[in-house]
């Protein structure tokens, strides 16, 4: 029982780590915090293994999601420390990356969780909306207006910024 | 979509932050996740394990938000919960009474005259959470401590839902770690809320949120009720009955 547990948490690491630790690299600041949230979520799934749980990707992105929310709630309370690491890694990405990632800011978040789900996690719409426990149709929309509405966004900041050239 | 939109699309993905991580990042990362593998640490409740509460069937479930538990790390920090049982058996000696405990209060409703704690440590509250039973006063525990205890390897985080049987062993015991809100008392009726709500040995009561302010009651990450209780001892002292 115990080796189909770690045969089972083996190869549950094996599909989806790389793909956790990104998700973690794109939402947190620096790569410690993204090694610990990424350890994070495979303890759990060691326990759950252990327990002779199915463990889909799906699965691990959602006990990714809940670790992610845990660990905003206590950095924000940790005197928003993770807005200034965010703002200062922000600073640190290319003028299009820091660009984008201020207009993404600005989005609804759970506009901005479909649209980045989908772009930078590579989910299809089905996958997004069981991991967001939402309708097809609700992603959907969210995907189209978050597109709609970061396109314009960048498109007034590079207004403002040709104006002020 | 608008060619606008695909252009701005190619640009959300170019600027995806984990088009920098490396190869090293990740077989770093892939170590350390795998190192999970080799603890096999079992969280100590009182009455018995994680599990064993989980498996209890409620006699009463309340809400209750409250923080939870920090070993004596600071001072400042800090409360501790002396839970007794009105069972005869002499207590054990055992080391003194938790370091956790600020302020012992010798006025508690103890018909046996032991001092028995009003927790009156004030951390800092960090969590705006109500307590859902009667909605008097706030969560109070650091995050800070918590986090710490918490890289130490011990999984806990505040906010989740947490269901805790108030029971004591044969002797009584100190349940040293729980962070309730400050005016909340040890009484012989039990654990006294600071808005009066009593809870009795028996009682099951749950807290933590999943969301700030939310009167629902959250989930751990791997959506199970977890109960964390940092040490459990025998109260060194006579032992005062229970009532309820």
């Amino acid at each position: 029982m115990e080796s189909a547990g770690q045969k089972h948490f083996l190869a549950t690491h094996a599909a989806c780590h790389d793909k956790v630790y990104r998700y973690f690299r794109r939402r947190t600041q620096g790569t410690p915090a993204a090694e610990d949230l990424t350890a994070d979520v495979f303890r759990i799934v060691w326990e759950k293994s252990r327990q002779g749980q199915e463990l889909s990707e799906l699965v691990v992105f959602g006990i990714a999601g809940n670790v992610l929310r845990n660990h905003r709630r206590s950095a924000v309370r940790s005197m928003n420390l993770t807005q200034q690491l965010e703002r200062q890694r922000t600073r640190g990405l290319g003028s299009d990356g820091g660009e984008v990632r201020e207009a993404l800011d600005q989005l609804k978040p759970e506009e901005r969780d479909v649209l980045l789900l989908t772009y930078w996690d590579g989910f299809t719409s089905a996958e997004v909306s069981r991991l967001l426990d939402i309708s097809a149709t609700a992603v959907r929309m969210r995907l189209h207006r978050a597109r709609k509405q970061l396109s314009n966004l960048i498109r007034a900041d590079q207004a403002t910024e040709d104006v002020q050239r | 979509m608008s060619s606008k939109e695909k252009s701005t699309m190619d640009r959300l993905t170019a600027a995806d932050p984990a088009s920098a991580v490396t190869e090293d990042e990740l077989a770093r990362s892939r170590e350390k996740s795998l190192a999970v593998m080799d603890t096999d640490a079992e969280h100590i409740t009182v009455g018995g394990s994680v599990a064993d509460f989980q498996q209890q069937r409620s006699r009463r479930r309340m809400r209750l938000a409250a923080g939870f538990g920090l070993v004596a790390a600071a001072a400042a920090v800090v409360a501790g919960v002396v839970l007794t049982s009105s069972m005869t058996a002499p207590p054990t000696e055992q080391s003194a009474p938790a370091a956790t405990q600020l302020d012992p209060a010798p006025e508690t409703g103890s018909s046996s005259g032991l001092p028995l704690p009003e927790i009156t440590g004030s951390p800092t509250p960090t969590v705006e959470a109500d307590i859902v039973a009667g909605s008097a006063g706030k969560l109070a525990a650091s995050t800070t401590e918590i986090d710490g205890v918490i890289s130490g390897g011990i999984y806990m985080r505040p906010d989740v839902l947490r269901t805790l049987k108030l029971e004591a062993d044969n002797n009584g015991c100190i349940a040293n770690g729980f962070l309730f809100p400050t005016g909340t008392k040890v009484t012989d009726a039990g654990l006294v809320m600071s808005d009066g709500t009593v809870f009795r040995m028996g009682d099951v009561i749950s807290f933590g949120g999943l969301e700030v302010n939310s009167k629902d009651v959250g989930e751990c990450a791997d959506g199970r009720p977890l109960v964390y209780m940092e040490e459990v001892r025998a109260y060194p002292g006579k032992v005062p009955g229970i009532g309820g």
